[in-house]
């Protein structure tokens, strides 16, 4: 079997993550392929909540959008996007969330709005969708985010969700609620937050990733855990399930055109 | 009755509604009774300033019960929009050609 892509890796590294959780709220890409693999490949006790309203949706194949209609027909129930929001998240139920973006800075703040100055930007970028109140509502934050020096910076340009701010206990000062950023997964290695500072140190390297790697990927003069360990490669059987979860998305997909 | 029911994913669809000053709504049927349960999502007719008749309005996405959504064209609407050659040639051949125009009259862009 071929080696394992950046993004398969990812998926398979946030698969593994997620394993034991109970619920979590996630859209498409690699946080909903992770979760449909995490449900195959371990104990059944996750459930996946889209942000669109389904819940409990089985997620045997890849949705193409978080609001496919298979997922409403195999959901234990659909409810409006409101409910999700004011019921589901602010009550505190959502235990792991994923997001993306297209800057996360050293203490783990999040910025798809704009790159450059607001007032005159380089980039004007689609903004936040629900990631600020997400961010500030779940219990855990995953993060995921191809590598790219413009990408990883000592200071988003603007901040959009909220990571741990200025870092220490900046976020409690704010009075957002104590849910944390707390890993950030990118196709090289994976940050985790300082348990003092809130900087994102790095705690894990993927396999033929090295220490200069990171530091050329990174805009921040990083910080390398003291218990740093390497990424268990994906074995043959992670990589064998997340390929065949490819296919029939792909035969729909493909075939799907009148 | 003008009463219009949504099913499937509903997403903000009632609250946007509710939040506007007029609702035109485009519907894959019209039927004499609605046959939704108690706890279906149905916006009221005093809401509703038209309902306008459109079976396969929604294509190429689906609409719940009544077609699917066309995954090959949804797949491909990403990199026509990043392309303003690709964009242009796509508005020519569905929206603006002849075939349309006779259709629906001049397209208002």
């Amino acid at each position: 079997m071929t080696e394992a892509s950046p993004s398969e890796l990812m998926t398979i590294v946030d698969s593994r993550l997620l394993g034991d959780r109970i619920v979590s709220f996630f859209g498409i890409g690699i946080p909903s392929k992770a979760a449909t693999m995490a449900r195959i490949t371990r104990p059944p006790n996750l459930i996946l909540i889209y942000e669109s309203g389904t819940i409990g949706a089985p997620s045997e194949t890849f949705p193409l959008s978080i609001g496919d209609g298979e997922l409403a027909t195999t959901a234990d129930t659909v409810i409006s996007t409101m409910e999700i929001f004011s019921h589901w998240l602010q009550g505190g139920r959502v235990i792991v969330v994923f997001l993306g973006a297209a800057q996360v800075d050293r203490f783990a703040n999040l910025n798809s709005t704009v790159i450059g100055d607001y007032a005159a930007p380089k980039v004007l970028l689609p903004g936040a969708g629900g990631t600020p109140e997400i961010a500030s509502l779940a219990a855990e934050t995953f993060v995921i985010i191809k590598h790219d020096n413009s990408r990883l910076v000592e200071k988003v340009d603007f901040v959009i969700s909220s990571g741990f701010l200025d870092g220490g206990d900046s976020r409690q000062q704010k009075g957002i609620c104590d849910s944390v950023p707390s890993v950030i997964i990118i196709d090289l290695f994976c940050f985790r937050p300082d348990a003092e500072t809130k900087e994102m140190i790095v705690t894990q390297l993927h396999p033929g990733v090295t220490r200069d790697d990171v530091c050329d990927t990174t805009g921040w003069a990083v910080t390398f855990a003291d218990d740093l360990f390497e990424t268990q490669s994906p074995t043959e059987t992670e990589l064998a399930t997340l390929r065949e979860l490819e296919l029939p998305a792909e035969t729909v997909q493909n075939g799907g055109g009148e | 009755m003008g009463n219009v029911h949504l099913r499937g994913i509903i997403g903000v669809q009632n609250e946007i509604a509710l939040a506007a000053k007029r609702v035109i709504a485009t519907v894959e049927a019209v039927v004499d009774k609605l046959e939704a349960p108690a706890n279906a999502c149905v916006i009221s007719a005093w809401v509703v300033t038209a309902i306008a008749h459109v079976p396969r309005g929604a294509k190429p996405d689906y609409a719940d019960g009544y077609n699917e959504r066309d995954n090959g064209f949804y797949r491909s609407w990403d990199a026509i929009l990043r392309s303003r050659e690709k964009f242009s040639a796509w508005m020519n051949q569905h929206i603006m050609s002849e075939y349309f125009k006779a259709k629906y009259g001049e397209p208002m862009l």
